[in-house]
C-alpha cells in the first residue's frame, strides 16, 4: 500500500454536521505499513501511531460519531470509549491549530506585517537589478517575516506582493541556474544561515519579479519525521538539488 | 550457532574439531594440513598466495590448499610466518616439538578466534560455544555488555574481553602463542595501520586513483574462486567490484540486488541497478526487499554468539546468504569497507582549524555550503570545529553535566540512554569508555582525518556474519575493499586528496570511472534504509516489547523506559543518531534473552585429525 497525502483541500469537510477539517497549511500523512504524521506548516510536524492516524482519517471523511462506531466495531471496544479517544485526538489537534472547523479567516496584524515586509522586497528589487544583492535582500527579508509573522502570512503576502506575470515567459534554464546560484551563494556567506525555506521563497521571489513562472513546494520524509521546502522555475527545481528533493513526499504546492 | 573450528589441549592431549559446518560444501570451509608432524587448521581463504609461494621458495608447501601454505610459511618462518599470511582468515598451527599451539587472524578479522585457560589446559576456537563449554561456567561480562551498549556500532573486536567473563578474544592482526607445556599465553599485536600507511606520494587525483584502481583489481583478483556472486546494490562500490570481477573471471559472475517496489526512498534505487546492470555481461539475480523488513526475526531465535552490531538488518544479510548458497556460489564479493576510507566527511576541516588557517576552513565551509545549499556553518560545525571540543563536551554541555545521561529526543553515539539504570553506568564505566573511544576516534593521530579513518577501520573490523550464516551455507564472503593493501593506500590517500561537494567518493568515482555509469557517478548521494528500518521497527513492534518484557536485563535497563522509548522511535520523530542506544540495547537485550538456549543448544562437532597427537 502507498503513502498517502490528504490535505485540507483534497479532503474537504465532510457532509456529517460533526465532520473536522485540516487547516489549508495541515496535511496528513499515512503510511499504513510504518509511522504517519501530522504535519502543520504554520506550527509543528507531529507523528502519529497507525491507529491515530486512521481515526483521524475516519473523522475527516465521515465525521466523529461514525468513524467511533466502526473503530468501536474494529477494535471491539464499547463505542464511548472510541468516542472519548477520538474527541481526546480532535482535541489535541485542534488546540494546536491543526484542525479547524471552517476555513481559516488568516487576519490579524501579523498578516499586515508580512505584507509590509513584501511590500519592502518589492522597494528593494525595484531599485536594484543585480542577482546578488537581490538574494542578500530576500534572504534576509525570509528570514525576518518567517519569524515574525510565520509561515502562512508569508507566503500568502509575498505571493501576492510578486503574482506570477500574465503569459509567464518561457524559462530560461541559464536564468533558472542564475537565480539559483545567487541565492546559494549569499546563503553560503551568511553565517547566520538560510534554511531551506528561505531560500526557497528567495527565488520563488526573484523569478517571479523577472516575470518567471515559479512555485514553492513542501515536500515530507517520514523516515524520520521532517520537512523540506524548495522552489521550482518552471520545472527547473532550485534553491536546493533536485535529487534531494525527489527524497521527499510532495504534499504542498504554492503557485 | 556459529561455524568453524576448535582446538582442545586437555591432559596432554589436542584434539581439533569441525563444528556446525555440515555438508560437503559447509565442510569445505575449514580446511587442514598436515606436514613435518605439524597441523594447521584454517578457515576462509588466503590471498596473495602466489607472493608467499615466491617468499617461501624451495619450501613451498606440496600440497595446494590454503593450509597447508600457512603450515609451510609457519615452517619456513615461525610465528613470523603466521604474521605474513593476508586473506580473509583463522588460523591455527599445532606444533608438538615446541609443544604450542600459534593461532592468527587477518588485520580486518573475517573470522574471530576465542581462547581460555583451565588450570594447564587451553582452548581456542572460532565458535564461541566449544570455548565456552571447555570452560564448563558461564557468565555474562557485564563490563562487556555496558562497552557495546556504549560502542554498539563497533563490532568490538578490538576488544581482547568477549560477552562471557573468562573467555578472551584474539583481536585483529595479532598472533597467539599457547605454551601448552608452560601454560604461558603470549598475544602478539603485529598489525599497525599507521605504520603500515602506504603513502600515494603525490597530490594528484588521476594518479592517486590509478593506484587506487590497481590496488582494487588485485584484491577482487585475489578473492576470485570457484563460482563467484557479487552483490550489486546499484551504488558506486558494489558495483565497481562486480564488474572488476566480471572483467576478470573467465566464468559468470552472478549480481544479486535486492529491489523494492514499494518502499519509498528505495524503489528509485532499481534504475542504477539496471543502468549498471545492461551491457555488463553479470548474470543478474533480484531479491524483493518489500518481503525482508527491518527487525525481521522468525522464531525459534537465531543464536548468536555475542550480541549483533546492526541486528536490525540481519534479514537482509541472511536473505542475501542464502540466496548466494541457493545459485551455488562460493564466493560473495561485497561492497563493504569502501565507505570506512573512501567517505565524504570533510575533516579536513578540523585540521584546518587547529592548525590556525581559519580563513582557509571558512572558505572550504563556504565552498560546502555553496555546493549542497546550506550554510557554511552547517559543514563547519560538526567537521571543523565539534571534532576540537574536549570529548566530556562532545555529547554536549547538558550530557555532560547528566554524567553521560541524554533524553531519549537528545541521544547522540556518545550519550548513554536513558533507560540504563545509573547503577549499571557506573558500575560498566560507560560514561568513561564513551571519553576514551571518543578521543581516540578525533585526537588519536597527527590529524583528525587520520584518527577518524583508523578509528572507522578499527571499528569495523569483524563480522559476526561470515560464522554464524555463511559459512554454514558453504559461502565465503569477501570484501575486496578490505584488502590490507588497498585500506593501507586508501589511508595514504585520505592525507591527500580531500572529498569535494556534490561529488560522492572522489576517489572510487575517479578510480571506476570507465566502469560505471554516469548515472552511478553522479550521484550526490545514494538512497537510505530509513524507511525500511521504521517500517521493519512498526511491523516488529509487538514482537520487539515482548523481547523487552522477557529478556533478563533487570539491572540493566528500566524496562517501562526502554518500552516508552521503544514505542516512540517508531513513531520516527526523533534524530536518527539518536536510535543507536535503541538498536545497542535491543541487540543486547536478544543476546541475553537467547543465552540459555545458546547454551543447551546442539553444538555438532566432527574430529578433523581422528588421531590424536600427543603435545
Amino acid at each position: 500500500m502507498q503513502i498517502e497525502v490528504i490535505t485540507g483541500s483534497s479532503m474537504g469537510s465532510g457532509d456529517a454536521p460533526d465532520a473536522v477539517a485540516l487547516g489549508p497549511h495541515a496535511a496528513l500523512v499515512l503510511d499504513p505499513a510504518g509511522a504517519s504524521a501530522v504535519l502543520d506548516m504554520a506550527g509543528n510536524f507531529y507523528g502519529v501511531s497507525a491507529l491515530g492516524a486512521a481515526l483521524l482519517k475516519g473523522a475527516l471523511r465521515f465525521g466523529r460519531e461514525a468513524t467511533a462506531r466502526a473503530a468501536a466495531r474494529r477494535f471491539g471496544i464499547p463505542e464511548e470509549r472510541a468516542a472519548a479517544d477520538l474527541d481526546r485526538l480532535i482535541g489535541d489537534l485542534s488546540a494546536r491549530g491543526v484542525l479547524r472547523r471552517g476555513d481559516d479567516a488568516g487576519t490579524g496584524r501579523s498578516d499586515g506585517g508580512a505584507r509590509i515586509a513584501a511590500g519592502l522586497l518589492a522597494g528593494i528589487f525595484r531599485l536594484t537589478g543585480s542577482a546578488a544583492l537581490r538574494a542578500r535582500a530576500a534572504l534576509l527579508f525570509a528570514r525576518l517575516s518567517f519569524a515574525l509573522f510565520g509561515w502562512r502570512p508569508t507566503i500568502d503576502a509575498w505571493r501576492a506582493r510578486f503574482p506570477e506575470a500574465e503569459g509567464a515567459r518561457r524559462v530560461d534554464p541559464a536564468e533558472a541556474r542564475a537565480i539559483d546560484g545567487a541565492v546559494r551563494a549569499s546563503a553560503a556567506r551568511n553565517w547566520m544561515g538560510a534554511d531551506c525555506k528561505e531560500r526557497a521563497l528567495a527565488c520563488f521571489t526573484m523569478a517571479r519579479a523577472a516575470g518567471l513562472p515559479a512555485s514553492l513546494h513542501i515536500g515530507v520524509a517520514l523516515y524520520p519525521l521532517g520537512g523540506h521546502c524548495w522552489a521550482r522555475i518552471g520545472d527547473i527545481v532550485v534553491s536546493d538539488d533536485a535529487e534531494r528533493c525527489n527524497r521527499f513526499l510532495p504534499v504542498f504546492r504554492y503557485a | 550457532m556459529s561455524s568453524g573450528f576448535s582446538i582442545v589441549a586437555e591432559r596432554g592431549e589436542v584434539r581439533v574439531r569441525r563444528h556446525n559446518l555440515e555438508g560437503a560444501r559447509a565442510a569445505a570451509m575449514v580446511d587442514t594440513a598436515e606436514a613435518g608432524g605439524l597441523r594447521a587448521v584454517l578457515i576462509g581463504r588466503l590471498t596473495y598466495r602466489d607472493d608467499l609461494l615466491a617468499a617461501l621458495g624451495g619450501h613451498a608447501p606440496v600440497a595446494a590448499g590454503d593450509a597447508a601454505l600457512a603450515l609451510a610459511s609457519y615452517r619456513a618462518f615461525g610465528v613470523t610466518g603466521i604474521e605474513r599470511l593476508e586473506g580473509e582468515y583463522a588460523v591455527a598451527v599445532i606444533d608438538p616439538a615446541e609443544r604450542r599451539v600459534v593461532a592468527g587472524r587477518d588485520p580486518m578479522g573475517a573470522y574471530p578466534v576465542y581462547w581460555t585457560r583451565r588450570g594447564g589446559d587451553f582452548a581456542l576456537a572460532t565458535t564461541l560455544r566449544p570455548v565456552a563449554d571447555f570452560r564448563g561456567d558461564i557468565e555474562v561480562d557485564r563490563r562487556f555488555v555496558g562497552e557495546k551498549l556504549m560502542i554498539g556500532f563497533s563490532q568490538l573486536d578490538y576488544r581482547t574481553a568477549t560477552g562471557l567473563r573468562g573467555v578472551s578474544r584474539l583481536v585483529t592482526g595479532a598472533v597467539l602463542v599457547a605454551d601448552l607445556a608452560g601454560g604461558g599465553i603470549d598475544v602478539r599485536r603485529h598489525w599497525d595501520w599507521t605504520a603500515r600507511l602506504d603513502d600515494p606520494g603525490t597530490d594528484d587525483l588521476d594518479a592517486i586513483a590509478a593506484g587506487y584502481r590497481a590496488r582494487l583489481e588485485a584484491a577482487v583478483r585475489e578473492r576470485l574462486s570457484g563460482t563467484v556472486a557479487a552483490h550489486f546494490s546499484g551504488g558506486m562500490d558494489s558495483t565497481a567490484v562486480a564488474l572488476i570481477a566480471r572483467r576478470q573471471s573467465a566464468r559468470p559472475v552472478h549480481a544479486l540486488s535486492i529491489v523494492y517496489e514499494r518502499l519509498f526512498g528505495l524503489k528509485d534505487e532499481t534504475p542504477y541497478i539496471d543502468a549498471a546492470i545492461a551491457g555488463s555481461g553479470l548474470v543478474p539475480h533480484r531479491l524483493s526487499g518489500d518481503a525482508i523488513a527491518d527487525f525481521d526475526d522468525p522464531e525459534p531465535l537465531r543464536l548468536y554468539d555475542e550480541p549483533v552490531t546492526g541486528l536490525y538488518q540481519t534479514g537482509r544479510d541472511i536473505a542475501l546468504s542464502v540466496a548466494t548458497a541457493g545459485i551455488g556460489a562460493d564466493t560473495a564479493l561485497t561492497g563493504v569497507g569502501a565507505d570506512e576510507l573512501a567517505a565524504d566527511a570533510p575533516y579536513y576541516l578540523a585540521d584546518l582549524v587547529r592548525g590556525g588557517r581559519w580563513r582557509e576552513a571558512w572558505a572550504e565551509a563556504t565552498h560546502w555550503g555553496r555546493e549542497n545549499a546550506t550554510n557554511p556553518m552547517r559543514t563547519l560545525r560538526p567537521f571543523g570545529v565539534e571534532p576540537l571540543v574536549p570529548a566530556f563536551l562532545q555529547a554536549g554541555l547538558r550530557a555532560a553535566l547528566a554524567g553521560g545521561f541524554a533524553p531519549l529526543s537528545r541521544q547522540n553515539p556518545w550519550t548513554i540512554p536513558p533507560w540504563v539504570t545509573r547503577e549499571f553506568a557506573r558500575e560498566t564505566g560507560m560514561r568513561a569508555r564513551s571519553l576514551e573511544v571518543l578521543r581516540e576516534t578525533f585526537r588519536g593521530g597527527d590529524s583528525v582525518v587520520l584518527s577518524h579513518a583508523l578509528a572507522a577501520v578499527r571499528h569495523t573490523a569483524g563480522d559476526i556474519m561470515r560464522s554464524h550464516v555463511a559459512a554454514p551455507l558453504g559461502v565465503h564472503i569477501a570484501h575486496p575493499f578490505r584488502d590490507p593493501r588497498l585500506m593501507t593506500y586508501a589511508l595514504g590517500a585520505r592525507l591527500r586528496i580531500r572529498p569535494r561537494p556534490g561529488e560522492q567518493k572522489v576517489l572510487i568515482a575517479r578510480a571506476a570511472r570507465d566502469l560505471l555509469p554516469e548515472k552511478i557517478t553522479g550521484r550526490r548521494e545514494k538512497g537510505s534504509f530509513n524507511a525500511a528500518f521504521f517500517q521493519g521497527l512498526n511491523k516488529n513492534l509487538p514482537h520487539l516489547e515482548r523481547l523487552v518484557e522477557e529478556a533478563p536485563v533487570d539491572g540493566i535497563f528500566d524496562r517501562p523506559e526502554l518500552l516508552a522509548a521503544l514505542r516512540r522511535t517508531a513513531l520516527a520523530v526523533d534524530q536518527l543518531r539518536g536510535i543507536n542506544g535503541l538498536n545497542h540495547s535491543l541487540a543486547i537485550a536478544r543476546w541475553l534473552h537467547t543465552l540459555p538456549r545458546w547454551r543447551e543448544a546442539p553444538d555438532v562437532a566432527t574430529d578433523l585429525f581422528p588421531d590424536q597427537a600427543p603435545v
